[in-house]
């Protein structure tokens, strides 16, 4: 994977100053028209720390993520990135961001979509496009167009043009939603393995319990109409993660899905 | 032998029975030399006079391309009005409509007694002709742009250049050609048209000479120089694509 030189080094929490928070989420509110979407939203989320967003559809995971990354407007509330408004992290270019959708542009090669993050970043400490293809397992397809490639190819250079200007934030929406199962399974390995390295902070947004548990610290289970985080549980697992098969991960699926069942009885009649 | 030589061999195949289907008709119709001439007889125009039909020819282009240069400025700029300031399109739109919906023809009319015999008028039939498919197509192609890859690069922090140069023109680029391959040989089209109403020069005031004197010969002429003339328009675009979309085609 990555090399030790572009690693960020591990934070130490001391005693007296504990971990700053990444993220800082208070009070967050969001409507369309007279549709309230996310209702009193309270986050903390520590530098490093991966959290998954899992509720039924329509619990807002999607508009919350879309407030983190500086694309919605009209919200209320506190919302902070490092210390500073979200608007100042996207000034800054600190946020990286995977749709479900791979976000390619048909006309240019896998490196050349990759660069296209470049193009539009001014930062210095990025990691270099070719070498991180390589590292992703691309390296045979630098120069291959979008439409030649499988889809979970296209999601791994997807994810590549999110990570290559190394933000501390990378926002993913769904983005092994559309890929075959065994596909999934080894890109969850493979981004395990990504963010041990990189240390990034991470905010996932899924419906896929065994997606969360595999690859959080936290999830968050979200509840519907308005959407509202119903229960935040710590996922205390031993890493890697992938491939389990074993009890104790079975058991954290189980806790997880009842959380999340309770929170579709709790919402509005938002379905699973 | 290979399919990617089958267009070639039907396009030689077409232009190569052109004269023969000529000489049959006039064989079969039994029509006079003044109306249906012959091949040859044309040919006579053409070879006697390069530098009359040339020049005419000319006069004929040059008024098409400047025209159709206006046309693609006025269209870039109102598409991209449109795009970005969405009120823009609200307002303008039914103006489009209702000029786009009147005949150009009753419009040049107007023109050409209002402002006379002079280059305007002509420029302005051109830009009727081609302005509306080429804004229209801008705006489509500007439309499908990938949402989700705006979002990204928003999310980036690029600006409105930015997200214009890597996103919205790429995907703007098949639909603009595609309206180049009837926008510009409509600006053949109105140039001709144009100089039919009142003009002293051009490939439309040869073809009013022509049918006043009853010079089916000169008529011909001038009908092989334009068709030829938009053929070529219309394969330079298609050039063009093939080649500005290669990374489409297997390797």
């Amino acid at each position: 994977m990555l090399s030790q030189a572009s690693m960020r080094p591990p934070v130490v929490p001391f005693v007296d100053s504990p971990p700053r928070n990444a993220i800082r989420i208070q009070g967050l509110g969001k409507s369309y028209g007279a549709v309230p979407v996310l209702e009193e939203i309270d986050l903390d989320l520590p530098e490093g720390e991966f959290i998954s967003l899992l509720g039924p559809s329509g619990c807002g995971k999607t508009t919350l993520l879309r407030i983190l990354a500086g694309l919605e407007t009209d919200w209320r509330g506190v919302v902070e990135i490092d210390g500073a408004p979200v608007a100042e992290a996207r000034r800054s270019q600190e946020i990286g961001i995977a749709f479900q959708r791979a976000a390619l542009l048909p006309s240019r090669t896998a490196l050349r979509n990759v660069q296209l993050t470049l193009e539009v970043c001014h930062r210095s400490g990025v990691f270099d496009p070719e070498r991180l293809l390589r590292e992703f397992g691309l390296g045979e397809f630098l120069h291959h167009y979008p439409h030649e490639l499988s889809g979970g190819m296209q999601q791994r250079v997807n994810i590549a043009a999110a990570i290559v200007h190394h933000p501390r934030l990378l926002l993913l929406d769904e983005p092994f939603g559309a890929l075959d199962e065994l596909t999934r399974e080894a890109l969850w390995a493979w981004l395990a393995q990504l963010l041990a390295v990189t240390r990034q902070t991470a905010v996932l947004v899924t419906h896929c319990v065994e997606e969360a548990v595999t690859l959080s610290d936290r999830v968050a289970v979200m509840s519907a109409r308005p959407g509202r985080i119903h229960s935040l549980l710590d996922i205390d697992l031993p890493r890697p993660r992938t491939g389990r098969l074993d009890e104790a991960f079975a058991r954290e699926v189980t806790r997880v899905r009842r959380s999340l069942y309770a929170a579709v009885d709790a919402g509005g009649g938002g379905s699973p | 032998m290979k399919k990617s030589w089958r267009p070639v061999l039907a396009y030689f195949l077409l232009f190569a029975s052109i004269p023969l289907l000529w000489v049959a008709f006039i064989h079969f119709s039994h029509l006079p030399a003044v109306v249906l001439p012959p091949p040859s007889k044309v040919w006579d125009v053409l070879r006697d006079e390069p530098g009359f039909l040339a020049y005419n020819t000319a006069v004929t282009m040059g008024e098409a391309l400047l025209g159709y240069g206006v046309a693609n400025v006025l269209a870039l700029i109102l598409a991209l009005a449109f795009v970005w300031y969405p009120a823009t399109e609200a307002f303008v739109a039914p103006w489009t409509v209702m000029i786009k919906n009147i005949p150009f023809v009753t419009i040049a009319g107007i023109l050409l007694i209002t402002l006379g015999d002079n280059l305007a008028p002509k420029l302005l039939i051109v830009v009727l002709v081609c302005f509306f498919p080429l804004l229209a197509n801008l705006v489509k192609g500007f439309r499908a742009a990938d949402s989700v890859l705006i979002d990204r690069l928003a999310a980036l922090n690029a600006t409105r250049g930015q997200v214009f140069r890597k996103v919205l023109w790429p995907s703007a680029l098949p639909y603009y050609l595609a309206a180049h391959e009837n926008a510009f040989t409509g600006s053949i089209v109105g140039a001709i048209i144009a100089e039919w109403f009142f003009a002293r020069k051009g490939l439309g005031y040869l073809v009013v000479q022509a049918m006043s004197d009853y010079r089916g010969d000169v008529l011909y002429a001038v009908n092989l120089i334009a068709g030829a003339l938009a053929l070529a328009a219309y394969f330079s675009c298609k050039l063009m694509e093939r080649w500005l979309f290669r990374w489409k085609y297997p390797r």
